[in-house]
């Protein structure tokens, strides 16, 4: 595939904020219990590999608008290392039995919530 | 004496099922579909699957600590044990392997089964 080909050749920068992909599809983010139970289970899990200072996961806004980034799940930690360790951790991990993908994300774009 | 609230399970899968993926593989999804995208992870997943099939071992984690509790033993009119932990490890890869199977015969219609796949029976 070249699109991977393409994407593995720039080394990625670590950051403190992690971009997690298909983990959560927009019919269990419009369910409120779903959701809740899906925040726990990501605050859990990352706990296990650091300090968790925030956890976004955007939802669906129920008037049909396109919110960014509905879909992912971002975790910011404390330092890099923490980050870095969650992500050799949990890529390739399963989530709802959809197979987790990782990705590092800049933290000012986090902090404006520039999520696409 | 009322039971402990029973815990509810985790979403996420045991590190044991955890599989690698080559590097810059979120990053590549940028250029591929949402589809595509399932499509490649679960063809990743079926490889190490099949790695595990053949050599069950690999899917045992080696500290029993990461084991669930085993169930009582079964056995066969023979007195051969029919839940051995090589079998029951075995059993549930193919039921993930059919599972992962049919997911990705949505994904890409133009997908072709291996020969011992077996579309799941319909219940009336």
């Amino acid at each position: 595939v070249q699109a991977l080909a393409d994407a593995s050749a720039v080394p990625e920068q670590p950051t403190t904020v992690l971009c997690l992909l298909q983990m959560v599809t927009e019919a269990d983010l419009l369910d409120m219990n779903e959701y809740r139970e899906i925040l726990e289970d990501v605050q859990s899990e990352c706990t296990n590999y650091g300090v968790v200072r925030s956890l976004e996961i955007p939802r669906p806004s129920s008037t049909g608008q396109t919110i960014p980034g509905t879909g992912k799940v971002f975790v910011e930690f404390d330092t890099v290392d923490q980050a870095n360790a969650a992500k050799q951790a949990l890529e390739g991990r399963t989530f709802d039995n959809r197979t987790v993908l990782v990705k590092f994300m800049d933290l000012e774009k986090y902090r404006q919530r520039q999520f696409d | 004496d009322a039971e402990p609230a029973k815990k509810r399970r985790s979403r996420w899968g045991s590190s044991s099922s955890k599989v690698a993926l080559p590097s810059g593989m979120a990053n590549a999804s940028d250029k591929m579909t949402p589809e595509q995208m399932e499509a490649l992870t679960i063809k990743l997943r079926l490889q190490d699957i099949q790695r595990k099939i053949n050599n069950i071992q690999l899917a045992i984690p080696s500290d029993p600590r990461d084991r669930s509790p085993s169930p009582p033993p079964q056995y066969d009119s023979a007195g051969k044990r029919t839940n051995t932990r090589e079998l029951r490890t075995r059993t549930a890869l193919m039921n993930t392997r059919m599972a992962l199977l049919q997911r990705v015969m949505v994904l890409n219609p133009n997908f072709k089964p291996p020969p011992d796949y077996k579309p799941p029976k319909l219940e009336k």
